[in-house]
């Protein structure tokens, strides 16, 4: 593609269920692809179709393919409100989406992409590649975990990461001077990212599997478990008898709150310690 | 982890074929999600799939602006017409018969099709797809 290259594109909007009849008439009409943006949160009486394409079909062809699929869709051709003809010029849709990035501060913590400069030389950074589906490292649990690493961990204490996902906690403590580290993950491919992301941000040390932790898991001084409260409470026990000093754990709503107090209620621990942000809360107990 | 949703985006792409350029750049760039790792987890996925099926996308994009996708079975109008063998832009209006298509195959797409149609019933997501042939000019034979 070149950078003079503009496009063209056909935006018809029509009642929701109209949607698949009208994908098939730009299919027909041979668009390069089609999009429908449910994050506009338009309303839902309606929806755009938007139909891309190098060269716009001409007018009447346009109307026998529109009115050809959906009457086999069993529509009349009113369902369609309005059909709007637009130019999209090229852009460099792939810079576009960095520019959306901003780095995340947590206590001594920024983390940001490789690519975004951080002109903030008192800072830990750790550069977390925005990933598919593994997170970004700013979701508001890594935050909460990140700013109990951040207030509560002891340079050199030995560390261990239950549910690593993007490795990011790990690594954090990696920067906070922990060398006995070890992160897991069931997710096979989060292992892969985190061992990439581990050798990226210099962190070494850091020992990787992809498991869950079990009776035969070393204790740690300082552990984190940023997991799910379906998961944490079964392994509960199995969490305090692994942590030496510290056991923090997060992936938990606040409605979930009840839950995790009554559960540590119930093994004689009165005096965690709870944080919230959003919607979220962290849980960190001094064992 | 339960992540918060901001929303979803549905577009078609030619199987195995996703690239920056529209539809994937303008719909996805502006919302930050990361378009060269959704273009190779498509192409992964859909490298197999008929390169000439656009291949519907459901993309669920994330408060953190990481995202997940699914993908769909095309338009019930596109799998008629690539079984009934018509070529694009056939879609004369009013013209009564333009092919033929055998009930097997309307089974077939009827079984594909199901996920979409909110129908576990077999015979209840036949009678769609034959009625969308119909009402495309198709003869159901067998």
């Amino acid at each position: 593609m070149t950078n003079s290259q503009t496009w063209h594109s056909l935006e018809i909007t029509a009642a929701p269920e109209a949607a698949e009849a009208i994908e098939f008439a730009l299919n027909s009409l041979d668009a390069l692809g089609t999009s429908i943006n449910h994050l506009r949160k338009a309303n839902a009486e309606s929806v755009t179709v938007v139909g891309y394409f190098n060269d716009l079909p001409d007018d009447q062809r346009f109307q026998d393919e529109l009115h050809y699929a959906l009457r086999s869709y069993d529509f009349a051709d009113e369902i369609v409100s309005t059909v709007v003809r637009g130019e999209i010029e090229n852009a460099d849709w792939l810079a576009e989406w960095k520019k959306h990035w901003k780095p995340t501060t947590v206590g001594r913590f920024v983390i940001a992409p490789p690519w975004f400069e951080v002109d903030e030389p008192d800072k830990i950074v750790i550069r977390i590649e925005p990933n598919m589906a593994f997170g970004t490292g700013t979701h508001e649990t890594t935050q909460l975990c990140l700013a109990e690493i951040d207030k509560f961990y002891r340079e050199g204490e030995s560390f261990l990461d239950v549910g690593t996902g993007t490795g990011i906690l790990a690594i954090a403590a990696a920067k906070l001077g922990a060398e006995d580290l070890f992160a897991c993950d069931t997710d096979a491919d989060s292992i892969n990212i985190a061992r990439e992301n581990a050798a990226s941000n210099g962190a070494p040390t850091i020992k990787f599997d992809t498991a869950s932790i079990s009776e035969e898991t070393p204790s740690y001084e300082f552990v984190c478990a940023n997991l799910t409260i379906d998961v944490i409470l079964p392994m509960l026990d199995l969490l305090l008898s692994k942590s030496n000093r510290m056991l923090v754990m997060s992936g938990i709503l606040s409605e979930q709150e009840p839950m995790i107090t009554s559960a540590l209620n119930d093994r004689g621990i009165t005096d965690h310690r709870i944080e919230r942000l959003g919607e979220w809360i962290s849980v960190t107990v001094a064992v | 982890m339960a992540k918060k949703i901001e929303g979803y985006i549905k577009l078609q792409i030619p199987a195995g074929k996703a690239n920056p350029a529209p539809p994937i750049g303008p719909a996805l760039g502006q919302h930050g999600v990361n378009i060269m790792e959704f273009c190779k987890a498509f192409n992964a996925k859909t490298q197999n799939d008929d390169p000439d099926m656009k291949i519907p996308v459901v993309i669920t994009v994330y408060a953190d602006r990481s995202f997940t996708f699914e993908t769909k079975t095309p338009p019930a109008g596109d799998l008629l017409r690539k079984a009934a063998g018509l070529p694009k832009g056939s879609g004369k209006p009013n013209k009564e018969k333009v092919g033929t298509i055998s009930r097997d195959k309307i089974r077939e797409i009827a079984e594909k099709k199901m996920p979409d149609l909110n129908t576990t019933n077999i015979e209840s997501a036949m009678r769609t797809i034959e009625g969308t042939a119909k009402s495309m000019g198709l003869i159901v034979e067998g």
